[in-house]
């Protein structure tokens, strides 16, 4: 052994490591925000109709969307990290139960995603893959002969 | 010795990597490389006991060579 890292996929804001997951900040009596580690636009979107939800993209990579009866939006904020704004109609536990469906779905496609890219790149290299495994977490664990 | 990557990719999307084989300076070399195929950021990194035996070994070997040319 030589060296051993951890990464963190740019789609994914550090601050999720290292902070409390959800924070929440009123910003006016109506609605509210909850802070997500959320980044690629495109990811959120699939996510989210994963999930069932239908939605329309705004300008600045911001996305509305409807969850049942509920209307919400994520909003891109000034670190280019998604946060979700809901009205006071959706109670705060329901928004925070959301979200954590959402960041698990996101995830979920963000690992597929990661695999996909790194066998791609690794072959480019000329790396030789030697075995593959799936954990019993959902880790997948690739060995590469370099 | 072989040299090896392993890959572990977590349903968090956080993901660990492990160098096996390579050794002092390579490994370094190698962090750039996997942030660009991975599209990621490392945000901890641990040299193992390998590491730092062969640049031990690197600075003993140094340190001789350097001893020699004050002789000469």
């Amino acid at each position: 052994m030589s060296i051993e890292l951890v990464l963190i996929p740019i789609a994914i804001a550090a601050t999720q490591f290292t902070s409390e997951q959800i924070k929440k900040r009123k910003e006016k009596s109506e609605s509210y925000l909850l802070s997500s580690y959320m980044k690629d636009e495109k990811l959120l979107q699939q996510a989210l109709e994963q999930y069932g939800c239908s939605t329309v993209m705004l300008e600045d990579s911001n996305i509305a969307l409807h969850n049942g009866a509920h209307q919400m939006a994520f909003y891109k904020n000034v670190e280019d990290i998604f946060d979700l704004v809901a009205d006071s109609s959706v109670s705060q536990e329901d928004a925070e139960q959301f979200l954590h469906h959402i960041q698990d779905e996101y995830t979920r496609i963000l690992q597929q995603e990661t695999y996909q890219k790194l066998l791609e790149r690794a072959q480019k290299q000329g790396y030789v893959l030697e075995s593959e495994e799936i954990t019993d977490n959902n880790s997948i664990v690739l060995t590469f002969k370099v | 010795m072989d040299q090896r990557i392993k890959i572990e990719i977590g349903p968090d999307g956080k993901i660990k990597a492990e160098t096996l084989g390579l050794k002092g300076k390579e490994c370094l070399e190698f962090l750039e490389k996997l942030e660009n195929m991975l599209d990621a950021e490392t945000v901890d990194s641990a040299f193992t006991d390998e590491y730092y035996e062969t640049s031990q070994l690197v600075d003993k070997q140094s340190i001789t060579q350097q001893s020699r040319r004050g002789k000469e």
